[in-house]
């Protein structure tokens, strides 16, 4: 009965990333407003690593990640604002098209609700990965950051293993969402906790003992330290192996979890009638 | 494929709400709220070829059931069919076989052209690209938006946005269309030529089987084959318009009967009617 060939779920996917990309080009102005303020952030940093400079080879901590300060704190902020957005990118994308009415839409299709959800955080996901490469891109040129170029693989090992881990984190939200219409505690107060204590502006090991066991059950612990170790100090995957397990058990834990808990809460909210309301 | 089956077929079905604590009811948590039931054991068949008109003053379960129909909610009890199947097991098989015009006709991108919106909603709905920018030109020219195509959604004017949804509707050319007040802020020009459109091409030129929810009564004497008349959550009544007036008058007449007495009650000075 139906007259076309089904579409694969890549062509599917591409066309939520030509949909928002579209939005976003027509805000004109904000591509360009986006660079500036990767450039100020950059600039801030260096002021404030020269205002260091004396002092830096006396941070004991600041050794194992390479000594320089500019560098570690860029590369601290670029993780850690991929790994923000990516936890909020699925939850906000969902309410905004609750708000905009545009769920129920979507959902009326013949698209699955896992495939809409997906599909809705992917721009965000790319977009804000292309943003983080471009600040450290930024600071290599730029500012003349030496980065161990030559270890994008393992670079790029983290990197999927930090998606799939805050993918797990991104669909709890997402389904709480669902469910609360409102953001959840859970990756609030994992997005707040990481920012005290993974080390993002400053070495998680200035901590007390204690204080960074508990780091270890975040993920951005462990990409904060390990991209570190990679672009900085050129280490490779066997040297890593701390951090890929725990990404790893994130992840492998996580994703099913979360899968589980998402299905569970669109079906509740199928019940209750407000998968679209807000 | 399911050559015998109705399009759709409803049995038993009930929705109830269950209702929102707020405030003080909070203070007693073991008290039950009554739920609130929004359809009370419909039955319903539809067959292809067939146009229904499902009438009923507001509140009267209308939108629930294209809902439960289209799988949006889940029914407490009975079940809904589409094509033989049951659309709570089946819900992405159901909903590739229908269509539905929602009643909110803003649920689009402000920001995206038409042709992007309809493009975006058409390949949700399985089609390749150019076939649903295609799909989007020939409905576009069918129902007068091909002067808009090119334009951000968010300009057009509140008829031209229902058309859009319309044309969201039908972008897959699907067998079971669902209409939720499809004609509303359409002018009367473009009223007559939806239904026209919905009677002569979709129900007996393509064979559809189309479920048409409106309190428009005009709308149903002119549209129908077949009334369903809505009351309280129940099919109060089944037949042709003709046959069914003076039930479907006092339906709607003691619907609101309370609100009625209200206003002689406030305005006892004033002409009953205009
Ligand atoms: N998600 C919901 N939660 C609680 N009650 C609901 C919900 N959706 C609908 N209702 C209630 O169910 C009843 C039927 O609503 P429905 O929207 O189906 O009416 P309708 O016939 O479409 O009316 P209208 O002509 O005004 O569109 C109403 O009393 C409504 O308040
Ligand atoms: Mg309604």
């Amino acid at each position: 009965m139906s007259r076309a060939r089904s579409i694969s779920w890549l062509e599917l996917m591409w066309e939520f990333v030509r949909r928002d990309a579209k939005i976003q080009l027509s805000y004109r102005l904000q591509a360009f407003f986006q660079l500036a303020a990767l450039f100020s952030i950059c600039v801030t940093f260096f002021f404030l690593a020269h205002m260091l400079r004396g002092v830096e080879s006396s941070i004991g901590t600041l050794e194992r990640y390479g000594g320089s300060y500019f560098s570690f704190a860029i590369i601290g902020l670029a993780a850690s604002s991929y790994i923000d957005s990516s936890l909020r990118s699925f939850s906000s994308s969902i309410r905004t098209a609750q708000m905009t009415g545009t769920f129920e839409a979507m959902l009326a299709t013949r698209t699955r609700i896992g495939s809409l959800v997906a599909g809705s955080a992917l721009y965000t996901l790319l977009y804000m990965a292309v943003r983080s490469g471009v600040l450290i891109a930024m600071a290599g040129l730029v500012f003349g950051v030496p980065l161990h170029l030559d270890r994008l693989p393992a670079l790029a090992v983290i990197f999927g293993l930090t998606v799939t881990a805050t993918l797990a984190l991104g669909i709890f939200s997402a389904g709480f969402i669902v469910l609360f219409k409102q953001g959840d505690p859970l990756t609030a107060a994992i997005s707040g906790l990481s920012w005290l204590l993974s080390g993002v502006l400053y070495p998680k090991e200035i901590l007390p003992l204690w204080v960074q066991r508990v780091a270890e059950f975040l993920p951005a612990t462990h990409t904060l330290e390990a991209s570190r170790l990679i672009l900085l100090r050129g280490a490779g995957l066997e040297s890593l192996s701390g951090a890929v397990f725990g990404l790893a058990v994130f992840s492998v834990l996580g994703v099913p979890i979360s899968l589980l808990w998402f299905a569970w809460a669109v079906n509740r909210a199928r019940v209750a009638g407000s998968l679209a309301q807000y | 494929m399911n050559g015998g089956a109705l399009a759709v077929e409803v049995a038993g079905l009930t929705k109830r709400f269950s209702a929102k604590r707020r405030g003080r009811q909070w203070l007693t948590p073991w008290r039950r709220l009554p739920p609130i039931e929004a359809l009370r054991g419909v039955d319903l068949a539809v067959d292809k070829g067939e146009l229904v008109v499902l009438l009923g003053p507001n509140g009267a379960g209308k939108t629930t059931l294209l809902k439960v129909i289209s799988t949006l909610v889940r029914p407490s009890a009975g079940r809904a069919m589409v094509l033989g199947r049951d659309v709570t097991r089946f819900g992405p098989e159901a909903r590739r076989n229908i269509g539905y015009v929602l009643a909110e006709e803003r649920s689009f991108y402000w920001r995206l052209s038409c042709r992007d919106n309809l493009r975006f909603f058409g390949v949700l709905e399985g089609l390749p690209a150019r076939a649903a920018l295609a799909r989007a030109d020939e409905l576009g020219s069918l129902l007068g938006l091909t002067e808009l195509m090119g334009r951000d959604f968010g300009s057009l004017s509140t008829g031209q946005r229902q058309r859009m949804a319309i044309a969201r509707g039908l972008i897959s050319d699907p067998p079971v269309i669902l209409f939720d007040e499809a004609t509303r802020s359409l002018d009367p020009g473009r009223s007559e030529r939806l239904r026209r459109i919905i009677r002569k091409v979709l129900v007996e030129r393509e064979n559809k089987a189309v479920i048409f929810a409106t309190h428009d009564l005009e709308e149903a004497r002119v549209l129908a084959d077949r009334v369903v008349l809505m009351r309280d959550g129940r099919v109060a009544a089944e037949g042709s318009y003709a046959d069914l007036e003076a039930q479907i008058g006092s339906a709607f007449r003691e619907e609101s009967s309370g609100e009625e007495a209200e206003f002689r009650r406030l305005f006892p000075d004033l002409e009953v009617s205009l």
